[in-house]
């Protein structure tokens, strides 16, 4: 579905990404896992346009993305939920969900779909009219990742969901990606916490430095000490 | 050895200075009391640009109300005439200090505190129309009916029958406020003028003070501006509050030194040359009447070509159209090989006895809602390669910002030497030994390798020692063969090194070290990893963020980890990377069976 | 100060804050939107009110009809506007913009004085001179009522539209976070254009309500240009509350300060109280703008 062919991309005379080849699949979970720095955010915002790549491309569905302003994107079916939430802190939940929906074709279709949103989430339900800045950092996931499901998408990249979340809140987080997975969302998974990700990928890639120094089935890579060398640098 | 680019300073100073020259000439030549007359226009306008490049441009804090200090010269010298009879050159020097310290006052609170460009920009304005009104109400100034300078003509009066005696005076001001400022520009002032003007951030980690800079540049320019507002009085014979204080003045000297090249020496000569002229001519053109005031139109038009089209201005594109066309130039010929009479890397005056260097003690940051650190206590011991590592969102930043002085901590102390440092100016903690770099990719844009590891060695020397200081960093860093490579075009490995040159340059004890290895190929890693061994082993004492985690294994003899904002643990390299602890906050917690 | 004149000065300066409000209110929507700070705005008026008077001249229109016309020309004079003025200086620093608008400004301010001159001009309406007496000696005069109310009524519009249509929330969504709003599909640039287009087009409402009673000269540009940035500084950059009662309370200060002080001194006021704000809220006095 996703297919990744050596980028490259970076920021002025920095260059982060050297050449990142990676695929996922229609149905999948995969992680893309790696220590600070290596690349991680760089890729998912390569992809999704906000980055423009110095070489390589991306395909999205047989579909060629370089190119493509980034909100023509989402319209495609990918959607980015980047790194801390980004929820639109003045408007409301149900405004941000309204946001979210930007891409289907009328109000009609935003309010099934905001009413799909609350069946998923039901405490987003209770809150909204609340200002989204007042949300728990649980709950503004929850509300980031619901704003991204408006949009119909077919393959949903997620940045370090569980950054800042308390132990408990997180695995809430991952029972909710678990009902979306099995309804047959397809998950490409950047994650700080490398446990949590194996635990709930099909596959996974280790970014190190720019390029993928590992990848596999989670299983495997569970066990591998690899993974630890490259994380900890010995 | 002198410093290079030296030469091309004073050949655009000396161009500068004959065009004011060739334009006296000209007009004089032609004997047309009018060229005469426009030609003394010019060269007022070319005074107050000059006057408004050495703030606005020079240092890069623009201002939009120059016009308040060309009205005090002018307001105080005919006021000091009329009331108290006092000759106008004094009033002149009275005007120009008062001036200064009207420009001293406005820039206090927005350069202590550091408020952005526009804010001071903004104030600029505000201080003008404030003035401008102030005087409509005054009667004691004559309010909205201005006043008149009545005085027979002769040079002690500064005032001329024959208009050639005003075009000399202005020429001669004008050539007197151009070689000033071009003293100070090619001097060690110039320096810490383009560095501010580049990055503050970055100087002030090199030990340059913002404050002093700003406001010495301000006071500059208030005194040559006043001085300008004086020869006006004194040539039309009237001023009033709109003519003086008005807010198009203060935007027509921008647009002038914009126009011609903000920043450049020969810019706010050749933006009055080009425009006032320019002017008269379509005025002429026209006839009189509403058409006329097409000229104002292209001045506008100019200023918006500019910005859009030529940044830079006139002397901007047309340097940029000449080294094109140049190829490229080796290293300046004086002196390409290190001369060997080397100066070691230099020291902090300030000998520190313990085993201790710095002492971070409880240390505590909030940022409104976000505890960014919380009680953290480490200590960095001479001679040691210290690592802060930790997961993203950590407050390794942060913890490195207060060390830097960019940040105060909202509890908790940090003491260098015994001295307590937290809540000092980067600057200061600078001169005292701290040096840090960043982490962004280009630290002074416009300026020259040599020239940026120049102006960090002449915070502490004076310029015969700092040459020296300069030289012996870049040998010592690799970076001699590429000293006159901009900033801008070095690559990212070289960009690195010139942040660690540059932090050198301070001679400090220790350094400060931002993510340096952060893109770097496994090859210049290892360079990189010798030139900090070889500086710990020359007695530097070294602490670095890092998140390549081979390097920091490589290289740290003791590390610090810190996760959100609180201290993990410390110790060696070895003992760290197996406490389970570090372990399950960099790989997650391994949950039983989920 | 009598206190009849106090409240006189009070009644007068309140209802011409709410025009000084409407053209605030969109100088704070482009740079809520956009963060482009417009330092012509006040000249774009100007060619508005130009425009008014030409069209009584050239062709009888009252104001009020006029505005009918103006008000989709000067939309699509902001949608054109916006390739060649706004969209180069998106994300470029706030001194390039507003020496740009600078520039920009002097153009239309010396090509005014090319064409119309410098006199004073006009429109001359039927009931240009009627008043409404409100009680206690207190009189206002008729078009300043009505524009006010016109004013605050546009004003009021525009919360709403914001407040209640999708599109108004994908605006206050791009303001707040343009780079997430993009993620979510929003076609921000077409959205920055339609923004802008759209204050430009507010101006043309605030321009033909004042031309029933004010004058229009080449330097009125300058006047509002100024007199705008102070009321957006002062309310907060960005906050379109904050610009609607900063121009109420600048509004009344100007007129108060002008009935207190000596008339030539008064304006100083205005401008002391924009450089307390400068230095000591730089988010502005209710503290929700972006720091200047």
């Amino acid at each position: 579905m996703l297919v990744v062919e050596d980028l490259r991309a970076g920021y002025g005379n920095l260059e982060v990404l050297h050449g990142v080849s990676l695929r996922v699949d229609a149905g999948e979970v995969v992680a893309v896992l790696g220590p600070n720095g290596a690349g991680k955010s760089t890729l998912l915002r390569t992809i999704s346009g906000l980055l423009v790549p110095r070489g390589g491309g991306v395909r999205f569905e047989q579909r060629p993305l370089t190119g493509l302003q980034t909100h023509a994107i989402p319209l495609l079916g990918l959607l980015h939920v980047p790194e801390a939430r980004h929820v639109f802190a003045q408007l409301t939940v149900e405004e941000n969900l309204m946001v979210g929906g930007t891409p289907l074709a009328g109000s009609a279709e935003r309010r099934a779909a905001i009413d799909e949103v609350w069946s998923l989430f039901p405490m987003l339900r209770d809150k909204a009219r609340a200002a989204a800045g007042s949300l728990s950092g649980g709950q503004q996931q929850m509300l980031a990742i619901g704003r991204a499901l408006m949009a119909k998408p077919r393959l949903v990249m997620l940045d370090e969901p569980s950054l800042g979340l308390a132990p408990v809140v997180v695995e809430e987080l991952y029972l909710a990606l678990g009902k979306l997975r099995r309804a047959g969302l397809t998950i490409l998974l950047v994650e700080q916490d490398v446990h949590a990700a194996l635990d709930f990928a099909d596959r996974a890639y280790v970014l190190e430095n720019g390029t993928i120094a590992l990848e596999g089935a989670a299983t495997a890579l569970r066990e591998d000490r690899h993974v630890r060398e490259v994380y900890l640098g010995q | 050895m002198t410093p290079p680019g030296r030469r091309g300073r004073r050949t655009e100073a000396a161009l500068a200075l004959l065009l004011i020259w060739c334009v006296v000439g000209a007009a004089l030549l032609g004997g047309n009391p009018y060229w005469v007359s426009v030609a003394t226009t010019v060269l007022m306008w070319v005074h107050l640009c000059v006057a408004w490049n050495a703030v606005g441009g020079m240092v890069g804090q623009i201002s939009f109300g120059n016009a308040a200090f060309f009205g005090i010269g002018a307001y105080t010298s005919t006021f000091l005439a009329a009331r108290y009879g006092v000759n106008p050159w004094l009033g002149m020097l009275a005007g120009g200090a008062l001036a200064a310290a009207a420009g001293w006052c406005v820039g206090y609170l927005p350069f202590r505190w550091r408020l952005s460009h526009l804010v001071f920009a903004l104030l600029t304005m505000a201080a003008g129309f404030v003035l401008q009104f102030s005087v409509n109400g005054m009667r004691a100034l004559g309010g909205t009916n201005g006043l008149y300078v009545n005085a027979p003509s002769s040079l002690s009066n500064l005032r001329f029958d024959h208009p050639a005696g005003y075009l000399l005076t202005i020429a001669v001001l004008a050539s007197a406020t151009l070689l000033v400022v071009a003293l100070l520009y090619q001097g060690r002032r110039g320096y810490f003028w383009r560095a501010v003007r580049d990055n503050e951030d970055a100087a002030a980690a090199a030990g340059v003070s913002l404050f002093r800079v700003k406001q010495e540049a301000l006071a500059v320019s208030a005194f040559a501006t006043a001085v300008a507002g004086t020869f006006y009085a004194q040539q039309i014979g009237y001023i009033d509050p709109h003519s003086v204080l008005g807010v198009d003045v203060a935007i027509q000297i921008l647009l002038f030194a914009v126009v011609g090249g903000a920043g450049t020496q020969l810019g706010p000569v050749v933006g009055p040359l080009l425009l006032v002229p320019l002017g008269e001519a379509l005025r002429l053109a026209l006839g009189g009447g509403a058409a006329a005031e097409l000229h104002h139109f292209a001045y506008g038009a100019a200023l918006v070509a500019v910005i859009l089209l030529w940044p830079g201005g006139v002397v901007g594109g047309v340097r940029r159209m000449l080294q094109s066309r140049r190829p490229p130039r080796p290293a300046d010929a004086q002196g390409s090989e290190p001369a060997s009479a080397v100066v070691g890397p230099p020291r902090a005056p300030t000998p520190i006895d313990s085993d201790t260097l710095v002492e971070v003690a409880g240390i505590g940051k909030r940022f409104g809602g976000l505890q960014a650190l919380h009680d953290v206590s480490f200590t960095v011991r001479r001679g040691e390669i210290l690592g802060l590592i930790g997961p993203n969102g950590a407050g390794k930043t942060t913890m490195f910002s207060i060390l830097g002085g960019f940040q105060r901590p909202s509890a908790g102390e940090v003491r260098y030497g015994g001295e307590r440092i937290d809540g000092l100016e980067p600057h200061e903690i600078c001169r005292r030994g701290i040096a840090r770099t960043f982490q962004i990719t280009q630290s002074f844009p416009t300026l020259t390798v040599f020239d940026t590891v120049l102006t960090a060695a002449l915070v502490r020397h004076r310029m015969a020692a700092a040459l020296g200081v300069a030289q012996a960093v870049l040998v010592r860093t690799g970076l001699w063969e590429r000293r006159a490579a901009l900033c801008a075009e070095v690559t990212l490995a070289e960009q690195r090194r010139l942040e660690v040159a540059r932090a050198l340059a301070t001679g400090p004890t220790v350094l400060l070290l931002d993510e340096s290895m952060a893109g770097l190929t496994p090859r210049e890693t290892d360079a990189a990893l010798r030139l900090l061994r070889s500086l710990r082993d020359e007695g530097l004492t070294i602490v670095l963020i890092e998140h390549v985690m081979r390097a920091v294994m490589n290289i740290c003899d003791r590390l610090v980890v810190l996760d959100a904002g609180r201290l993990l643990a410390s110790g060696t390299p070895s003992a760290v990377a197996s406490d389970p602890q570090v372990i399950r906050a960099y790989l997650g917690a391994a949950a039983p069976g989920r | 100060m009598t206190l009849d004149l106090a409240l006189q000065a009070a009644v007068s300066g309140l209802l011409m804050g709410g025009i000084y409000a409407l053209v605030a209110l969109a100088l704070a929507l482009v740079f809520g939107v956009m963060r482009v700070l417009n330092f012509a705005h006040g000249d774009l008026l100007l060619v508005a009110m130009y425009g008014t008077v030409v069209l009584n001249q050239a062709l009888g229109l009252h104001p009020y009809a006029s505005t009918l016309l103006l008000v989709p020309l000067m939309g699509v004079l902001g949608w054109g506007l916006f390739a060649a003025l706004i969209r180069p200086l998106l994300g470029s620093s706030a001194l390039m913009q507003a020496q740009l608008t600078i520039g920009v400004s002097f153009m239309i301010q010396s090509a005014a004085l090319m064409i119309f001159g410098a006199d004073l001009m006009n429109v001359r309406t039927s009931f240009e001179s009627s008043t409404l007496p409100l009680g206690r000696g207190i009189v206002v005069g008729v078009p300043l009522l009505v524009a006010f109310a016109v004013s605050v009524l546009a004003c009021a519009a525009v919360a709403w539209f914001l407040a209640r249509t999708e599109t108004g929330v994908r605006i206050r969504a791009t303001a707040q976070d343009p780079v997430m709003a993009r993620l979510c599909g929003v076609a921000v640039p077409r959205l920055q254009k339609m923004v802008f287009a759209a204050s430009i087009a507010l101006l043309a409402l605030a321009a033909g309500s004042l031309m029933t009673f004010f004058h229009v000269t080449p330097t009125t540009g300058v006047q509002f240009s100024i007199l705008s940035l102070l009321i957006v500084v002062l309310g907060g950059l960005g906050d379109l509350k904050g610009a609607f009662v900063g121009g109420l309370m600048i509004g009344l200060a100007e007129s108060l300060a002008g009935a207190a002080f000596d008339s030539a001194l008064a304006p100083a006021v205005i401008y002391i109280l924009f450089a307390l704000t400068l230095l000591f809220r730089p988010r502005g006095l209710f503290g929700r703008g972006s720091i200047a």
